[in-house]
């Protein structure tokens, strides 16, 4: 009996000894950069451990009507962006939708779509409050192309200028001075040149990034006057920055007479014309259509002019 | 505190209990049980406290030195029976327990504890027919320490004294005693004696004191008289000792270990709480004759506070630090010692020098180490364990309360 209460004390001394409130448990990630995919992706972290307190996933800018929702296990779900415990953060916007979710010393990682042009860049935190320990995982998300076109609707009548024009070198035609001189009819086998650029509301921005390369229906006009706007069949890809295209339908070039021993060139004189359009685009992962009001601005032709020499 | 007080009185009790019964009912197995000569002492001890450490020296509340203590003590023994089996062997040998006060000069610095002791002594040599030279320690616990809270805003560790309320008591004295008659003896002594809260908590300075005993003994009843040691009937040979321990213990760390500044690098603080620690020996011994054996230990030790250096969190404050939790195998030891030991009638006094042979988890289990352990006796093959671990000779270790079987 003396020796049984013996063994008890000094079993219960040394355990009643133990110092476990100063150890915490390394909490290190398997990885600390993650790249997943913009479509039904998903990725697990797991963590050394499971001592650590809360979760937060930074986000620059998740695009419009992004918000982020917080569900702790057993929880009333928050907006925010910080999760104690296990549950999960949810993303959610127009054009993304993913979520992640803690059980104990793993975090599953899911992007059902992220819709949009280029990567977006995302760091999930996991820290532990009582030490300030905090693991970073940086997380890049390439975004599909998940818009479908469904109208483009011109406001034809409405159309604006910036009054700026520029004259373009189309094309030259030189002749002997031992033939004789004759009418020259220059002819573009692949359209008339010209260039463009599209723009949007700011917070349209991040449509029209993800619509560039898509393509749109663009006016043209085939007399040299100022009503004659009309989408005719011309198409462009869309585009942020200045591009070009050839159009095939623009007012008819004049012929000219070339003197023998002479060299004409023929000059498109241009003017900057402004068109309001909205596109209608629906996104196939959520079947949400919207509108999205946007401005082209394209050189079309005022004049043509030749030069000799 | 409350905890430290309860074990070490408990312990204390523990080594008492088997004088009284274990001895007169276990322990011998011959042809006469019990004990004899029942002896009241008192005496009063004069000592020199030996100026080891800033506090003594003056950096306390009072800004003074430490000089002297006196301690009332009152002891009572017995000696086994002659025809008993330890009585034979262990002729002169007496137990007991023993209770005092310590008071020391200047008052209101160290406390006034009160002493609760196990003792033990034997004759070393009959100096003439009255008179002997004789050695006897004591072991048990000091309460009663003047002790500050850590938690007070003006605490100040250097003013902390011996650092906790209850520390261990140890004692040892060479005696003169003179028989008046065959039951009243006058003795005199020059000792030895270590306070120390063997590394429970912080600070751990310890107090050492040398000083003089004197008294007188009174034994009831007719003494059974000298005899001279029987061992006729012992056999020497092979024992094992297994014995497994438990303890708590103090820690420090060094936060900046990896710094390139050796002064900053070799900063130590204190890591707050008390670690547990366990471990075993596995010691076989020659036992040479009834008092002297020695042989070899294995020694295993799992010391949670142990190489917590490099696991430090540095995002956390010096003070209350964090630490990353180190593997099993961080923690744990396995050395080799030489053991001498030497045995009188129930207790046993084992020391021993050791290397680890086995220390992965980096320098604070790696090296030297010296155990000095008391062995009680409370049946033929149990005993209680009550020692102390002492790092490279003079690194603070670890207590070791536990329990042992002879084989």
């Amino acid at each position: 009996m003396l020796i049984r209460s013996i063994l008890l004390s000094l079993l219960v001394m040394t355990l009643y000894s133990c110092n476990s409130d100063i150890f915490v448990d390394d909490f290190t990630p398997d990885v600390t950069d993650l790249v997943l995919g913009g479509e039904d992706d998903s990725r697990v972290i797991r963590f050394h451990s499971d001592d650590w307190t809360t979760l937060t996933l930074a986000c620059g800018d998740a695009g419009t009507g992004a918000v982020m929702t917080v569900t702790p296990v057993g929880g009333e779900p928050f907006i925010g962006k910080a999760l104690t415990g296990d549950g999960s953060i949810v993303l959610k916007g127009e054009l993304i939708d993913m979520s992640v979710t803690r059980r104990g010393a793993s975090v599953t990682v899911h992007v059902n779509y992220a819709v949009g042009r280029g990567d977006i860049h995302m760091t999930l935190f996991a820290s532990n409050d009582d030490t300030n320990v905090s693991q970073d995982i940086a997380m890049t998300i390439s975004r599909i192309n998940g818009l479908e076109i469904e109208s483009v609707d011109y406001t034809l009548h409405s159309w604006g200028s910036t009054m700026h024009k520029d004259a373009y070198e189309i094309s030259e035609f030189s002749l002997p001075a031992s033939k004789p001189s004759q009418s020259w009819q220059p002819v573009l086998p692949g359209g008339l040149l010209t260039f463009y650029k599209m723009s949007a509301f700011s917070a349209d921005e991040e449509y029209l990034s993800a619509l560039v390369g898509q393509k749109v229906p663009v006016p043209t006009k085939t007399r040299l006057d100022w009503w004659n706007w009309e989408l005719r069949g011309d198409s462009v890809k869309i585009m942020r920055d200045l591009s070009y295209t050839h159009l095939q339908h623009y007012p008819p070039i004049p012929p000219v007479e070339v003197q023998p021993g002479s060299t004409v060139t023929l000059w498109n004189v241009t003017e900057d014309i402004i068109f309001d359009f909205e596109i209608k685009v629906k996104n196939r992962f959520s079947g949400v259509s919207r509108i999205v009001p946007m401005k082209l601005s394209m050189d079309h032709t005022e004049e043509y002019t030749y030069t000799t020499k | 505190m409350k905890r430290l007080s309860h074990i070490i009185f408990a312990s204390a009790l523990s080594l008492i209990i088997p004088l009284t019964s274990v001895a007169t009912e276990q322990a011998d197995t011959l042809k006469s049980r019990g004990v004899v000569d029942p002896t009241l002492s008192v005496g009063v001890r004069a000592l020199k406290i030996l100026p080891t450490n800033m506090f003594l020296r003056g950096s306390n509340e009072k800004g003074e030195r430490l000089n002297t203590s006196v301690a009332p003590v009152v002891e009572f023994t017995v000696r086994n029976a002659p025809g008993s089996r330890y009585g034979r062997w262990y002729p002169t040998a007496y137990q007991g327990i023993g209770a005092g006060v310590q008071f020391s000069q200047p008052g209101g610095i160290l406390g006034t504890p009160a002493l609760l002791y196990v003792l033990q002594g034997a004759r070393l040599a009959s100096l003439s027919s009255r008179l002997s030279l004789d050695y006897e320690w004591n072991f048990g616990a000091a309460m009663g320490w003047k002790k500050l809270d850590p938690e007070d805003p003006d605490y100040i560790r250097v003013y902390d004294g011996i650092g906790s309320s209850v520390t261990a008591y140890i004692n040892l004295g060479l005696y003169l005693r003179y028989r008046l008659n065959s039951n009243l003896s006058l003795f005199g002594a020059v000792e030895v004696t270590h306070y120390s809260n063997g590394n429970t908590n912080d600070p751990n300075p310890g107090v050492n004191m040398l000083g003089a005993r004197i008294g007188m003994s009174y034994t009831l009843g007719t003494p059974a008289g000298t005899r001279r040691a029987d061992w006729s009937d012992f056999e020497p040979g092979m024992v094992y000792d297994v014995s497994a321990y438990g303890a708590w213990r103090k820690w420090g760390y060094y936060p900046y270990l990896n710094s390139e500044y050796e002064d900053e690098a070799n900063e130590q603080c204190l890591i707050p709480g008390k670690f547990a620690v366990v471990g075993f020996s596995i010691n076989p011994m020659y036992r040479f004759n009834p008092i002297v054996s020695a042989g070899l230990s294995l020694d295993g030790q799992y010391d949670e506070g142990a190489n917590l250096s490099s696991y430090y969190v540095e995002s956390t404050p010096t003070d209350d630090p964090r630490f990353y939790r180190p593997s099993f195998s961080d923690r744990i030891m396995l050395g080799v010692s030489a053991r001498v030991e030497a045995r009188m009638s129930l207790f046993a006094i084992n020391i021993g020098l050791g290397h680890s042979v086995l220390a992965p988890g980096g320098p604070d289990q790696r090296g030297w180490y010296n155990t000095f352990s008391l062995k009680t006796f409370v049946t033929d093959r149990v005993f209680l364990l009550t020692g102390y671990k002492l790092l490279r000779f003079q690194y603070p270790g670890n207590l070791m309360l536990g329990l042992g079987y002879r084989f």
